[in-house]
C-alpha cells in the first residue's frame, strides 16, 4: 500500500511502536469509519460507465500486443558448388527478402490505420463522455429549475457591470444552486467570479468560482454547506483571486435585490 | 480483486461508490470536483490492485484512505476553504444527527457510527473531525483552536480510541 496515501494523520499514529501493528490497524479502520458519519450520495449514472469503461480501455490497452510474422526459413544453397547454383540461390534470397519486406510493409500499414482508427475512436468516445457529462449536469439544473422547492432569484448588474444579469435557481432542501448569467464581463487574467450565499445576518458562505464565455455567460453549478440551506437569502457575485476566497474581497458584479 | 478482473471493480464500484463519493461532497463541497476526484480515486484503485495488502487494513479502509488523500489534495491545491467542515469546526457544529428524512435513509452502519461519535466528548470529536474531514496537521489544528499541541494529540488519539471501544473489535464490520 501507498504509505504516502496516510498524509496528514500520522500523527494519530506517531509514538506507537510496530509491535503495536494491530492496534494500528485497528485505529485506521476506525479512522476510516468516520466516513460512515456522513450521509451517503449515489454519484451520477454516467459516471459509472465513464469509469469503467476507462478502465477497459486501459486494460486492453496494456495487453495489446503487434505480432509481426517471422519467417526463420532461408533459402538454403544447395549442396553443388557451381556459380551458377550460388546465382540462384542469392536471387531466391533476395525475392524473399523483398516479399517478407512487402508484408512487413502491408502490415505497418495495417498498423497504423488500426491506431488511426484507434485514436478516432478514443476520440469518439471522449467526446461521448463529455456530451454525457453535460447531459447528466443539464439534467440536473433542469431537475434543480423544476422542483416545488426551488426559489428562481434575479441578480442585477451593480456599477462596474450594469448590463451584466443573472438567475439562479435555489432549493433549501438541498442547498443546491443553479446561477445563469450574461453580459458578465470576462474576468482579467488571474481573477475569477465567485458565487456568495448570504444569510440574513449577513454572513457571506462561499460557493463555486467561475468564468465566463467570450459573449459574457455562464451557467453554475453550486452547493451550499448543508448546515447553511435554510439560511441563504441573497446572494451576490464578486471578483475574486483565481483560487477563490473564504470571504470577499473584491468587488460586487451582481447581486440580489436583498444583497 | 486483482488486476484485469473487471467484473470485481464493477462490484467495488456498486459497493462503496456513495459513501466514497458522499465523503468526497463533504471535504470538497463541490460536486463536479468530487465526480472527478472519485473517478481518480477508482482509476487509481485499477492501477493500484496489486499492491493491496490485507495486513494493512480492509478493501474499504483503503478505499477512503486514497479517497480522503485524493480529495484533501485538492483542498489545499484549491486553497478555498468553503466546505461545511470549516463552519461546523469553529461552531458547536458537529453536524452528526441526520434529520427524519436522512435518518430513513442510512444504513445501519451509518445510524451506528453517528451515535458512536456523538458518545465521545465534543473537544475530541471536533478534532478528529478537522484531522479527517480537512487533512489538518496536529500544528494546524492547533492552531486553529487555539489549544496547545499537545492538547490537540491527546484529544484526538483517545476520541479515536473511545470511538473504537464504542464500536468494538469488530471495526472491519463497517466494510
Amino acid at each position: 500500500m501507498d504509505y504516502e496515501d496516510y498524509k496528514g494523520e500520522d500523527f494519530l499514529f506517531a509514538g506507537l511502536s510496530e509491535e503495536c501493528r494491530d492496534e494500528i490497524a485497528e485505529l485506521r479502520a476506525t479512522f476510516a469509519a468516520l466516513a460512515h458519519s456522513v450521509t451517503p450520495v449515489a454519484p451520477p449514472v454516467h459516471l459509472r460507465a465513464q469509469i469503467i469503461e476507462n478502465i477497459k480501455t486501459r486494460a486492453a490497452s496494456s495487453t495489446q500486443t503487434v505480432k509481426a510474422d517471422k519467417d526463420t526459413t532461408r533459402p538454403r544453397l544447395s549442396n553443388a558448388t557451381s556459380p551458377s547454383s550460388v546465382v540462384i540461390g542469392q536471387g531466391t534470397w533476395r525475392l524473399g527478402l523483398v516479399a517478407a519486406s512487402i508484408v512487413l510493409l502491408a502490415l505497418l500499414a495495417s498498423l497504423f490505420w488500426l491506431l488511426g482508427l484507434s485514436s478516432q475512436r478514443d476520440s469518439l468516445r471522449a467526446e461521448r463522455d463529455r456530451a454525457h457529462v453535460e447531459l447528466a449536469r443539464e439534467r440536473e439544473v433542469s431537475d434543480l429549475l423544476t422542483q416545488a422547492e426551488s426559489r428562481i432569484v434575479a441578480l442585477n448588474g451593480t456599477g462596474v457591470a450594469p448590463r451584466a444579469e443573472g438567475r439562479l435557481a435555489y432549493d433549501r432542501r438541498t442547498g443546491r444552486a443553479a446561477l445563469f448569467v450574461h453580459n458578465l464581463p470576462s474576468p482579467p487574467a488571474g481573477r475569477v467570479y465567485q458565487l456568495w450565499f448570504i444569510t440574513p445576518g449577513d454572513r457571506k458562505i462561499p460557493g463555486a468560482t467561475f468564468s465566463t464565455d467570450a459573449e459574457g455567460n455562464a451557467v453554475v453549478r453550486s452547493d451550499a454547506p448543508a448546515e447553511e440551506r435554510a439560511n441563504a437569502a441573497a446572494f451576490a457575485i464578486t471578483l475574486e483571486p483565481q483560487t477563490g476566497s473564504t470571504s470577499p474581497t473584491g468587488e460586487i458584479y451582481l447581486a440580489s435585490s436583498a444583497s | 480483486m486483482t488486476h484485469g478482473d473487471e467484473a470485481a471493480f464493477a462490484a467495488l464500484y456498486d459497493r462503496h461508490s456513495a459513501i466514497l463519493f458522499g465523503l468526497l461532497l463533504r471535504i470538497l463541497g463541490e460536486r463536479a470536483e468530487a465526480e472527478d476526484t472519485l473517478q481518480e480515486v477508482f482509476l487509481q484503485v485499477w492501477q493500484k490492485a496489486s499492491t493491496f495488502d490485507e495486513a494493512r487494513g480492509t478493501a474499504f479502509t483503503w478505499l477512503v484512505t486514497l479517497a480522503r488523500s485524493r480529495a484533501i489534495d485538492r483542498l489545499r491545491a484549491r486553497n478555498a476553504r468553503y466546505r461545511a467542515g470549516t463552519e461546523a469546526a469553529r461552531n458547536d457544529g458537529m453536524h452528526v444527527e441526520a434529520d427524519a428524512v436522512d435518518q430513513a435513509m442510512l444504513s445501519e452502519q451509518s445510524q451506528t457510527v453517528r451515535k458512536a461519535l456523538l458518545e465521545i466528548p465534543e473537544d475530541q470529536r471536533r478534532t478528529l473531525f478537522l484531522a479527517y474531514f480537512e487533512g489538518l496537521t496536529q500544528s494546524e489544528i492547533a492552531a486553529r483552536l487555539e489549544e496547545p499541541l499537545g492538547t490537540v494529540k491527546t484529544r484526538a488519539r483517545a476520541g479515536l480510541k473511545k470511538l473504537r471501544e464504542i464500536l468494538g473489535e469488530n471495526t472491519e464490520r463497517f466494510h
